[in-house]
């Protein structure tokens, strides 16, 4: 058995570690890329997403690489992307790959669990301890990319507090313990404290949403995240594996969660439409009240729930003057397109900041 | 000598150059089709104005803006590179002073602006869909054997516009094809065409947009006085088209390349850069799963720009390629 996985965000962390403390044999595949994408595209039915296909040849160039058993996040009925992995299950059998998916959803578990137990032998406790393991790892790492992304533009000696979140990043891939790994995190949220900042009014600051694939895998968003940091522009993201997973796979958790959403994104939209509708609206009303000076909205084309939050999102732009920039993401290879609305959008949003300064004084 | 501006401009298909004195008066400007060949349409558009005015003006400032406004900032040597959102909102802003919409349509690229006060508040941009720009007029004016300049005129003779798909060029296309076969006059069907893409425009880049006269209509399809028509119907309202409308985006530039360059001496590289002898190349790096395309710009066998790479690792032209 060689366990191999596609790629989504920090998720290799969380999976990587469980399979590590449980000893079994796993296989990393190259990061999605345009390689990626030409081999999903090969399979994926015409139309598909551009999520769909890169997570399609992600799969493929696991497969390609040896592994023979690939772990998936199910969560059927989100959107497409709830059945992206029995889609993409019927597609690799189709083209003639042999391969055990294990889906991780509600009701698969027991199976995945008895699957691995038959080639590991470990009991239930060890495998329970070990996921919680590798997921407070994902925990970790991103609200430490989180304090990265809100706080480095505004650090007065950014070059120096880098290198501390670099320092850290690593130490965190070496630990051994639960304890270790919360550790660390204390110790970033503790030097922020000490750390010299900038008024947060000095800088821009500005909020991401759309759908979970675009927003955390940077080469799905053409790594919109390393542009505006290089902008010094504070980017403010509520999207995380480590926020979507447990309202998926706990059902205790989903009512109080969709509350929360719909107490933000009252009245703009009602219910859930499907995908992450509802989240892009509610967390655009809600950073937009609380800290950013401008939205931008990202997504696949042809993705359905997004069209419908951008209706809402537009509705928002304009009765609450949060300024909103909407960009659906395809196979675009060039940058510029992307680049020149981007510039554009800071631009408009430094000069609007300017003029309400001179307005004041 | 007078003091005054270069603005530049490449796009799709146009190369813009403005050359603007103190007084903001244009002094000079040049609308050249690209070709797919900027480096040749620039140096072109340099040996033309260098000609013309080269001896009577000294450039104090330049900016570049366009999908071309790197690779152009090399060749001329820019103070300012911005994009074109900027560009035409700063021209509109001292040229039709109070103008609350931009409509812009370009090549390949569509824009709506809204501007309040003279300064934007909001904006969109065609993302993945290229119909109603002006590439796809030239392609249609060329498959009916018309030249693109009587398109407009020809629209405005229409009795009855036929009713077109104006969501996806390829659509447009074969719609505009099967009416023809039903018999069809091409007037009505040009009329039908304008009415579409002018459709297409409020439904796509416009959508929710609070679009308040005055507005202004600029940009290469500004010309087409059938599409002028078919925005002045569905919006009710009549659409300035300002003096400079083909090169609007070249006039912003004087105007940025003035402010970067206000309190040092200009970048640029004079009217002989004309033959100066540029060479681009490329290359795929292979550091990581991103397989950038960088590509390296030569002056005269002297590399002078590198760009195209995510991480950035190339940008600095001192890094040997290995």
């Amino acid at each position: 058995m060689l366990i191999s996985f596609p790629h989504m965000g920090k998720l290799h962390l969380a999976l990587t570690r469980t399979l590590k403390l449980l000893d079994i044999p796993y296989l990393i595949p190259p990061l999605p890329g345009p390689a990626a994408l030409q081999l999903g595209q090969e399979l994926a039915p015409e139309g598909s997403c551009l999520p769909f296909c890169l997570v399609l040849g992600n799969m493929r160039e696991a497969l390609n690489s040896g592994a023979d058993t690939l772990v998936m996040i199910g969560g059927s009925g989100p959107c497409r992307f709830g059945y992206f992995v029995y889609l993409a299950e019927k597609l690799l059998v189709d083209a003639g790959y042999k391969f055990r998916v294990l889906i991780i959803d509600k009701g698969h578990l027991w199976q995945d669990y008895s699957y691995l137990k038959r080639g590991g032998g470990f009991s239930a406790l060890a495998l329970i301890a070990a996921a919680k393991h590798g997921w407070q790892l994902v925990v970790c790492d991103e609200a430490i990319s989180a304090l990265k992304r809100e706080y480095l533009p505004r650090a007065l000696d950014p070059v120096k507090l880098n290198d501390y979140f670099t320092e850290c990043s690593e130490e965190l891939t070496r630990t051994e313990s639960v304890a270790k790994i919360l550790q660390i995190r204390a110790k970033i949220e503790n030097q922020i404290k000490k750390t010299p900042l900038l008024p947060a009014s000095s800088v821009l600051r500005i909020g991401l949403v759309g759908d979970i694939y675009t927003l955390l895998e940077p080469y799905a968003n053409h790594e919109i995240e390393d542009f505006l940091q290089r902008s010094g522009v504070c980017v403010y993201k509520e999207m995380a594996v480590s926020r979507w997973i447990p309202n998926i796979l706990l059902p205790w958790r989903k009512g109080g969660y969709t509350r929360e959403l719909l107490s933000y994104a009252y009245p703009y939209l009602q219910s859930s439409v499907g995908g992450f509708g509802l989240e892009s609206v509610a967390n655009t009303r809600k950073m937009g009240e609380s800290c950013v000076d401008g939205i931008i909205q990202l997504f696949p084309l042809g993705c359905m729930p997004e069209i419908v939050a951008q209706s809402a999102i537009n509705r928002i732009c304009q009765k609450e003057h949060l300024p909103v920039l909407s960009i659906t993401m395809d196979q675009h290879d060039s940058m510029t397109g992307f680049k020149t609305r981007l510039e554009a959008f800071l631009e408009m949003l430094n000069r609007q900041k300017k003029n309400r300064a001179n307005a004041i004084n | 000598m007078v003091k005054a501006y270069l603005g530049v401009d490449v796009g799709s298909v146009s190369t813009n150059m403005v050359v603007m004195d103190e007084n903001e008066q244009v002094l000079e400007s040049l609308y050249i089709r690209t070709m797919g060949q900027p480096v040749k349409a620039v140096q072109s558009g340099l040996k033309t104005l260098g000609e013309r005015i080269g001896n009577s003006v000294t450039i104090e400032g330049v900016g570049t803006t366009g999908s071309a406004r790197t690779l152009t900032a090399v060749l001329v040597g820019a103070d300012a590179v911005k994009n074109e959102i900027t560009a035409h909102a700063v021209a509109v802003s001292r040229k039709v002073p109070g103008a609350q919409t931009i409509i812009e349509i370009g090549g390949q690229d569509s824009k709506i602006i809204i501007m309040r006060d003279g300064i934007v508040i909001d904006f969109a941009m065609n993302t993945v869909c290229a119909a109603g720009t002006g590439s796809f007029l030239d392609q249609q004016a060329v498959r009916l054997n018309i030249p693109i300049e009587d398109f407009g005129e020809l629209a405005l003779k229409a009795k009855t516009p036929v009713r077109i798909a104006g969501r996806c060029a390829v659509f447009a296309e074969s719609d505009m094809i099967h009416k023809q076969q039903l018999g069809h006059s091409t007037e009505d069907i040009i009329a039908g065409l304008c009415e579409a893409l002018v459709r297409n425009y409020l439904n796509n880049v416009g959508k929710g947009k609070e679009i308040l006269a005055p507005i202004v209509f600029q940009g290469g399809v500004a010309a087409n006085i059938g599409i002028k028509a078919a925005f002045e119907k569905a919006l009710k309202q009549e659409l300035t088209i300002p003096e400079h409308y083909d090169v609007m985006g070249a006039v912003g530039c004087c105007y940025l390349g003035r402010e970067a360059a206000r309190n040092k001496p200009t970048g640029f590289k004079g009217w002989e850069a004309a033959q100066f002898h540029f060479r681009p190349t490329s290359f795929e790096c292979k550091g990581c799963p991103n397989l950038c395309e960088v590509i390296q710009i030569f002056e005269n066998d002297v590399l002078v720009a590198r760009w195209g790479d995510r991480c950035g690792k190339w940008s600095n032209v001192n890094v040997k390629v290995g």
